[in-house]
């Protein structure tokens, strides 16, 4: 378990080494929705399965539209990919090593033992009402958002409301 | 540290290095912040799941959200930076140099 | 821009610093700057032309760039500590990436590059606000912090930002850029004090964004943006002519004017906590900006440039522009020095 958390984490990297290294956006969108499923694993095996779905369904679906958006607007004929140019080529190369180098000095150290291992069981936290049961902790931290954190998401939802306005402000363009 | 924060803190560095390349599409650099979104978020979530600070785990939430709103601004920009210049280059952005 | 769409952004704005400033919390502090930021775009943007897309596309990337840097070094700060309330972070990292993010976003010295353009690309009101306004976040997150920060490293950012501010401005005829400049020059001055005494780092805002509002209404008055444009200000209003040199010469910090409090303090401050040669360079260096103030002094009140008849009768028309609060605040701009007694409260 610990080394698939651990392998998860290297494809992440490499993920994100595909689009930092700048090719066509088309193969840099790619990139990203590999990081963000994931990231989506990474999340789950350590237990948080409610933030895990949260990721994969809205992280992955608002980047699935910023993806489609983007093969719409790409007008290339020929697309950049990661071959395509020595600059983006070398930055990948460059991306790689260091993901090479770090994985082999913490493999060298045994740093991957430190790694936490919770066996995929999920977190559980006991509650007490009328009666004493047990509840997944992080869609329940999730569900403090309308008590708890109730300004929160106030404050949250402005911002999203507002954001509308602003877009349509931006690219109405008067 | 544990090696998967040391992963995701240098997914993030790569993001970050990625943003500052002053070459190729704004697409490029907007997808670079939502890398860099990304790479905070899976931190965030698994400092709180370690920690087992339930009330800890809306944040993730809440920058969620703004990723979501950031995410939309930038798009608004870029689709006015290409109705502008007719590509979304970042060095074509060179109006104002002194 | 629609007067609602207006009411709820320019809400929005005020709301994200105000967040920013109350809060002890470090997610509601990045939350409230995050809302300003999204609120400034469209006030950058005013009227669609491919100068202020362009401004506002810098100003986004460079502060959502910042933004990210801040979380992660809240982030990190959660690793190592355990705690989201904003008490001096005691591990060396966090502090370093605050600031830095935080100096991204102020556009203080080697992180500057995007103030004078995004300044000369935006109207002379929104640039008002992005020069005054949104300093205030983040230099309240930076005066909350400022056990903790990093002496050295925000004394290399002070002078740095002093030599940019000076050596930018030289060569410009913008009136904006010119003011942007000075903006990072006086950026420098609140860096250098911030780790002595922020006290005094809010009074040196104050009286700053006491200065820039008057200079940035004198220009919107006249909608003049070019050293030129100020040249033919004489024939229009002769009485804003040398208000505008007592205003500049506060702004670079003569004696018997205002600008010259905080100099003065922060002067002191520094040769109390024993620096002998930061606060000399500094008051060297202020000289440059003090030249190219001087320059546009030059240009518009002491001598007469050769013009057509046509434009001698531009003051057959009267301003339509109504600014009544432009009196009071040149007064305050000026003449607060007599008051530097009653800032002993600051120690």
């Amino acid at each position: 378990m610990t080394y698939v958390v651990f392998l998860l984490s290297v494809m992440f990297v490499m993920g994100f080494v595909g689009f930092s290294s700048k090719p066509s956006p088309i193969y840099g969108g790619l990139g990203l929705i590999v990081s963000g499923g994931v990231g989506c694993g990474i999340v789950l095996s350590f237990g948080g399965s409610f933030l895990g779905l949260m990721m994969f369904l809205i992280y992955l679906g608002g980047m699935l539209v910023v993806f489609g958006y983007t093969t719409a607007m790409a007008t290339e004929e020929y697309p950049e990919t990661w071959g395509s140019n020595v600059m983006i080529l070398g930055m990948f190369v460059l991306g790689v090593l260091m993901e090479v180098g770090l994985v082999v000095y913490m493999v060298m150290s045994d740093g991957v033992e430190i790694v936490v291992d919770f066996k995929n069981m999920g977190d559980w936290v006991v509650f007490e009402g009328d009666e004493v049961g047990l509840i997944r902790e992080d869609s329940m931290g999730v569900a403090a958002l309308y008590s708890y954190g109730s300004w929160l998401m106030v404050v949250a939802g402005w911002s999203l409301f507002v954001s509308i306005f602003i877009v349509i402000e931006i690219t109405r363009g008067a | 540290m544990p090696s998967i924060y040391i992963n995701i803190f240098l997914a993030f560095i790569l993001a970050l290095l990625g943003m500052l390349v002053y070459r190729s599409h704004l697409m490029s650099s907007l997808l670079c912040l939502e890398g860099m979104m990304l790479s905070l978020f899976v931190l965030i979530t698994l400092t709180a799941l370690n920690t087992h600070f339930t009330l800890s785990f809306m944040f993730p939430i809440i920058l969620l959200v703004f990723a979501a709103c950031e995410a939309a601004v930038g798009l608004a920009l870029l689709v006015m930076v290409s109705n502008t210049y007719g590509m979304d280059y970042v060095q074509n952005l060179n109006l104002l140099q002194c | 821009m629609n007067p609602l769409t207006l009411i709820i952004i320019m809400f929005t704005l005020f709301m994200g610093t105000m967040i920013t400033v109350f809060s002890s919390h470090w997610l509601t502090m990045w939350i409230g700057l995050e809302m300003n930021m999204l609120a400034i775009i469209p006030i950058l943007i005013n009227k669609a032309t491919p100068r202020s897309t362009e401004a506002a596309t810098k100003y986004f990337l460079t502060q959502a760039t910042a933004s990210m840097i801040l979380m992660m070094a809240i982030t990190l700060n959660i690793l190592d500590s355990g705690q989201w309330t904003l008490i001096n972070p005691q591990n060396q990292l966090t502090p370093v990436l605050i600031t830095l993010a935080l100096i991204i976003k102020l556009g203080m010295a080697p992180f500057h590059f995007w103030v004078p353009e995004v300044t000369q690309g935006v109207p002379l009101k929104s640039g008002l606000i992005l020069l005054t306004w949104q300093k205030l976040a983040p230099l309240s997150i930076l005066y909350q912090i400022s056990p903790s920060i990093n002496p050295t490293m925000m004394m290399s950012v002070a002078i740095l930002s002093i030599m940019v501010g000076g050596w930018g401005g030289l060569n410009q005829t913008q009136l904006r850029k010119i003011l942007a400049y000075s903006s990072i020059a006086h950026m420098g001055w609140m860096a250098a004090i911030i780790t002595f005494n922020p006290n005094t780092m809010v009074l040196n805002l104050i009286i700053y964004i006491l200065m820039t509002i008057p200079m940035f209404m004198m220009f919107m008055q006249h909608s003049s943006t070019t050293t030129l444009s100020l040249s033919q200000m004489w024939n229009k209003n002769p009485l804003m002519v040398s208000t505008i040199l007592i205003t500049l010469m506060s702004l670079g910090g003569l004696p018997p004017l205002t600008g010259f409090i905080p100099k003065w303090i922060i002067i002191q401050e520094l040769t109390k906590n024993g620096n002998i040669i930061l606060p000399t360079a500094m008051a060297m260096l202020a000289l440059l900006n003090l030249y190219f103030y001087m320059r546009l002094i030059y240009s518009s009140s002491l001598t007469m440039f050769p013009t057509t008849n046509n434009l001698k009768m531009k003051w057959q028309f009267e301003s339509t522009k109504r600014m009544p609060l432009i009196t009071p605040l040149i007064i305050l701009s000026t003449m607060l020095l007599p008051l530097t007694p009653a800032l002993s409260v600051l120690n």
